[in-house]
């Protein structure tokens, strides 16, 4: 594993923590607002300085990993579930199946540009986090099945398929005994890609304000709130952007090392 | 729309963009705007045909084996049947390849009918009246039916329902063809997107206004992003793992992590808030543009940094390489003549993929400037105001964009790389 991964799981792991452990390490109150407070610059009692209604940005930012790693993993899990299976029905079966969900399914959701969709489904839905997770889900799961779908075809001519067929064995379980263990290394590179990729959405659906609500504190939302009062208060953006940022990193990090260490021919780009 | 602005894409975009000049600035009417919809399906459709025809009929003496191979090919030809067959094999294989183009044209088409539908089925997903959202709770029942009428939203929604009856039970009833998904085909194929909600504007008028300000805005970032990403990628590239690598290696990590909402508010911070070089927000000047290209063009830049740098090291270790450079070329000119030329490739496809990509990350650049495009159209105008025609309409137009600039670039990558023209 080279160093780049290292520092990724590092930071995976204290955001991680984090957010379970968020009501110990953040002893402020991110709910009620202190008008006194407004604007201040960090200090020993606010870390991260107050925003526009004197909320602490420290416990806003913790408490933020927790619907960020939230909407990440939950998004992450369902949309590779359903890419999975629709992914591994397509490529095994081939002829119309595969004619109809990789030409025809597929290109339906990727004509959408990356976010469109989800806003449109926001939009139409209503805010909420539930339909925001649908919402992501929703453009996601298009990313894994194409994935499992090229695997699926690479891996079913192999000689051990054709020897499980040769046993008996029934399509179901040569799907999901034989060909899916030899496709779920590239999953689980995308999955962390993926992980990335949903926390960004997240952020930016709540900055666009079609994502979590008020009161619980959202990385997106607070930089929306904080960038109007730029002048006064530029550190109750910068923190936020900062976490965003070294989230995608991480998980950016971590998908490209487990690519490097999965896939050994690549070891030297 | 098209004297001040035509004046200045002049000043501000090289002729290589012609033809996006002509998308965004010969729309004066609604028919144009069609026609222009009309081009680029014929265009990209027609292209695909006459191309693949012309190169059979080249290649006609050399049978498929330009082709990937598929099944049937790789059946061994005998001995005998190398004569007149092979005429017969390449006709068929013209054949088969025409058959592919039209497989493929219409898919898109499918694929452009499902959109549309998915577009004009999600509004009826809005939990609720439309009628009441807008016109508030205290609406006469008259106002609500005029209302509804007015919008055509006192038809049923589609072909068919399953309404509940009394008892709880479902029926299922079949409405025949005046519906509202009908009417919005009929409405759209005639160039009509429906009026808003609010102001009972025709929704493409709204549109037409608002869209040359974001093709604009996404072509400047993509300018931006070429003109950093190209100088820096293949500097990095020639230079492998000197400090100017790594340091291009940093930008680009940034510019992948950093979401744009982040970089936005910062550059204003820094350039207008303090530096004050440029206003905030808004598009009234040439130089506000700069601002928003960069914070949109930051991620594509960083992607495209990433791959000019792989694209320029894997063509370095090509063998026509060591014959330029044993012919005696000075290294600039076999990094920009050669190198430059393959690996670019790659680039083009991915700048076209990234152009819708741009269209729809937009919406967010345009809420931090205020930038009068079809996002803040989209998020104020429509989600804000829940005027969901408008939202429905701006939802269509991005996409139709999107689908059709990537057809667009598929075609144009085919004619650049003739090795995977047949896939």
């Amino acid at each position: 594993m080279n160093r780049l991964a290292i520092f990724g799981f590092i930071i995976v792991a204290v955001l991680v923590l984090a957010a379970i452990f968020a009501p110990v390490i953040a002893r402020q109150d991110i709910g009620t607002t202190h008008t006194s407070e407004r604007y201040q610059s960090p200090s020993a009692e606010h870390w991260f300085g107050t925003d526009a209604t004197g909320r602490d940005v420290f416990a806003r930012t913790v408490y933020g990993a927790r619907v960020s790693l939230q909407v990440g993993f939950i998004v992450v899990i369902i949309s590779a579930l359903v890419g999975t299976i629709l992914g591994a029905l397509s490529g095994f079966y081939g002829g119309m199946i595969d004619r109809f969900i990789s030409g025809y399914v597929f290109n339906v959701f990727l004509a959408f540009p990356g976010l469109l969709l989800a806003i449109a489904l926001v939009a139409f839905l209503g805010k909420g986090l539930d339909k925001l997770i649908l919402a992501l889900c929703v453009i996601g799961w298009v990313g894994y099945a194409r994935l499992i779908r090229g695997q699926v075809l690479k891996v079913r001519e192999y000689d051990f398929v054709q020897a499980a067929r040769a046993l008996g064995a029934g399509d179901l379980r040569i799907i999901v005994k034989h060909i899916l263990p030899n496709a779920i290394q590239p999953l689980i590179v995308q999955a962390s890609l993926g992980m990335a990729g949903a926390v960004l959405s997240e952020a930016s659906l709540s900055f666009l304000g079609l994502g979590v609500q008020e009161p619980t504190p959202s990385w997106g939302k607070m930089i929306d709130d904080a960038r109007l009062a730029m002048q006064s208060a530029p550190h109750a953006l910068i923190f936020p952007g900062i976490a965003i940022a070294l989230t995608v990193l991480a998980f950016n990090f971590i998908g490209d090392g487990l690519r490097e260490y999965l896939d050994p021919r690549q070891r030297k780009r | 729309m098209s004297g001040p602005l035509a004046r200045v894409y002049a000043k501000h975009l090289p002729s290589g963009y012609a033809f996006f000049r002509i998308l965004s600035l010969q729309i004066q009417s609604r028919i144009d705007f069609i026609r222009c919809l009309q081009f680029l399906v014929n265009f990209s459709s027609l292209s695909v045909i006459i191309r693949l025809s012309l190169y059979n009929l080249k290649f006609k003496g050399q049978g498929s084996s330009d082709s990937v191979p598929s099944e049937e090919e790789n059946i061994p030809v005998m001995p005998e049947t190398t004569g007149a067959p092979k005429k017969h094999s390449a006709w068929r294989s013209a054949r088969r390849k025409l058959l592919g183009a039209l497989r493929r044209i219409g898919m898109l088409i499918l694929v452009v009918w499902t959109v549309v539908s998915i577009v004009t089925i999600l509004i009826e997903l809005v939990p609720g009246d439309p009628a009441t959202a807008i016109l508030g709770d205290q609406a006469t029942p008259e106002q609500i039916a005029n209302f509804n009428e007015r919008h055509g939203l006192d038809r049923p929604p589609f072909f068919f329902s399953f309404p509940r009856d009394e008892n709880g039970a479902r029926h299922f009833i079949w409405h025949g063809w005046d519906n509202r998904y009908v009417e919005y085909w009929r409405n759209l194929l005639h160039g009509d997107m429906g009026l808003s909600f609010r102001g009972d504007r025709p929704v493409l008028d709204l549109i037409l206004e608002r869209y040359p300000a974001t093709i604009k805005l996404a072509l400047a970032a993509m300018l931006i992003a070429v003109l950093i990403s190209i100088p820096l990628g293949v500097f990095a590239g020639k230079n492998q793992g000197t400090l100017i690598d790594s340091f291009s290696s940093v930008v680009a990590l940034i510019g992948i992590s950093l979401p744009s909402f982040v970089i936005g508010p910062l550059l204003v911070y820094l350039f207008s808030v303090k530096l004050g070089w440029f206003s905030a927000s808004g598009n009234e000047y040439p130089e506000d543009i700069l601002l928003p290209a960069i914070t949109l063009g930051a991620a594509l830049s960083a992607i495209l940094t990433r791959m000019v740098r792989s694209s320029v090291i894997e063509e370095l270790n090509e063998d026509y390489v060591r014959t330029a450079r044993a012919k005696g070329l000075s290294e600039r000119k076999v990094v920009y003549k050669h190198v430059l030329k393959n690996g670019l490739i790659p680039v083009v496809t991915i700048l076209g993929l990234q152009l819708g990509v741009l269209l729809a990350g937009a919406i967010i650049t345009e809420k931090i400037f205020i930038w009068r495009g079809i996002g803040t159209l989209l998020l104020e105008e429509g989600i804000g105001s829940r005027d969901y025609r408008v939202v429905q309409g701006c939802v269509l137009v991005i996409s139709i964009t999107y689908i059709g600039v990537n057809t667009l670039t598929d075609v144009v990558y085919r004619f650049l790389d003739p090795r995977i023209r047949v896939s």
